[in-house]
């Protein structure tokens, strides 16, 4: 492709108008590892396959669902280490809003934030757009909400999403299975259930991570809670 | 405390006795009077509601006990603005903090970092601040930094300018090892001496008990107030 010539840099666009760098970023989203996103009617539940490359691994340590706040979380498919930057960038906003307005911060400002963020990246020199496409889930007042923040800075409101690895057949999966009536409990099973479609080998309660946002706040469910709703499925 | 002397000199030109009022020319203070004591289990947290800039009361129901943190509190004294200020950015420092550390935040932390904006800025600042609170390592915890920005941990602390009033009080009533009830008793009989007495402290009462369980709240109203004159 006429493409690849330009590909070497993120600040020139190539003949069809697209700069390169960041679909390649995509790619490199659409390679990690799968999460899920769904808005459910009192509440938005984040779960992301965590497989370990080796069992020496203390998976308890390190996480990929994260708060920001206390009202709202996020998870990543992608590159691990760019997505512990845009954590801390995110909690750091977070705060700020804070500072100066003396509220929490309403999800959409902190995802229009740090998306603004992404794309400082695709129009900076030396450097590269983040390798990660981000799941927010918040809950402002009385609205859960589910936004999905990707490498080009651009951001979208979802009720239900997929991305990473085989995430065409998880938005298809979702595609039937979402309806507007869900509570957090059922989206949770459909969730566990839209990982599943993809997953290599056994999922147990140490390879997955789950998190919920509900008007009590996000938290990540513990292992036993994440073992309850997979003996739900078998 | 700079800028203190040199409004008090302008003022000398420009007051003669009553060309401006109090009230434009002095800065906003929380007079004062406040305190915290631990107890086995928590700490009791208590203060006054008075702010006034000059003689003019700008605020009768002030709350001077402000939380930091789900568990952590501090009692402020002084510049009304700058403990405000300070209190906020602490905030923010803790909360940024405790969400990395995905763990509540000790007391001494909170402290800690008043400690850091109260001495680095203390040639700006007039803050005098109490930090209270309770975490599950060190359980309830009291520490004072006063204006210079000194940090000490105390089982109990008083400050503000009504605090001068209740030091033989203090010392003469209390005793380690109290019930969150008797720590009740003792800060709010303590208050109701100091507001007594010091033109700058006066209102109601707030108290705030912290433990493990959470915060209480609560009011004593100004017809309410421990008596101790019976003149």
């Amino acid at each position: 492709m006429a493409e690849r010539g330009y590909s070497f840099s993120l600040t020139t666009f190539s003949p069809s108008g697209k700069l390169v760098q960041i679909e390649y970023a995509l790619s490199a989203v659409a390679a990690g590892a799968p999460s899920v996103g769904i808005k459910a009617s009192n509440g938005v539940v984040l779960a992301t396959e965590k497989k370990q490359k080796s069992i020496l691994y203390d998976e308890t340590s390190v996480h990929k669902v994260e708060p920001i706040t206390k009202h709202i979380g996020m998870v990543y498919s992608g590159m691990g280490p760019d997505y512990r930057v845009l954590l801390k960038k995110a909690r750091k906003l977070a705060q700020q809003y804070f500072l100066v307005y003396q509220e929490p911060i309403p999800t959409a400002q902190l995802v229009q934030r740090i998306s603004s963020v992404m794309q400082e990246y695709t129009q900076s020199g030396g450097v590269r757009p983040f390798g990660v496409s981000l799941l927010i889930a918040g809950w402002d007042d009385a609205c859960p909400f589910l936004f999905q923040s990707d490498p080009s800075g651009a951001y979208f409101a979802w009720k239900a999403t997929a991305m990473g690895k085989n995430y065409m057949s998880g938005k298809t999966f979702l595609e039937k299975r979402y309806n507007m009536d869900l509570e957090v409990d059922d989206a949770i099973h459909t969730a566990i259930l839209t990982l599943k479609e993809s997953f290599e080998g056994q999922m147990t309660e140490d390879n997955i991570e789950v998190g919920i946002c509900t008007e009590t706040g996000f938290r990540r469910l513990t292992t036993a809670e994440v073992k309850d709703y997979l003996a739900a499925i078998v | 405390m700079a800028a203190a002397t040199a409004m008090r000199f302008g003022q000398q030109l420009s007051s003669g006795s009553d060309l401006s009022p109090d009230w434009s020319m002095k800065e906003v203070s929380t007079g004062t009077t406040i305190m915290a004591v631990e107890y086995d289990g928590g700490v009791v947290i208590g203060a006054d509601s008075r702010t006034t800039t000059g003689a003019y009361i700008a605020n009768r129901v002030t709350d001077k006990l402000t939380p930091i943190h789900d568990r952590i509190f501090c009692c402020r004294s002084g510049s009304a603005a700058d403990t405000q200020a300070i209190a906020d950015i602490v905030t923010y420092q803790l909360g940024f903090h405790s969400i990395e550390l995905d763990e509540a935040p000790l007391v001494q932390t909170a402290a800690n970092l008043f400690k850091a904006s109260c001495y680095r800025y203390r040639e700006e600042l007039m803050a005098g601040i109490i930090v209270a609170g309770w975490d599950k390592r060190r359980g309830g915890q009291v520490y004072t930094v006063p204006v210079g920005g000194m940090l000490v941990r105390q089982p109990v602390s008083v400050g503000g300018s009504g605090s001068t009033y209740i030091y033989g009080y203090m010392d003469s009533n209390y005793k380690p090892n109290m019930t969150q009830e008797q720590c009740l008793h003792l800060v709010s009989g303590a208050l109701s001496l100091a507001m007594e007495r010091d033109g700058s402290s006066g209102g109601v009462i707030r108290l705030a008990a912290i433990s493990e369980s959470g915060v209480e709240r609560q009011v004593i109203l100004g017809n309410q107030l421990p008596k101790w004159s019976t003149v």
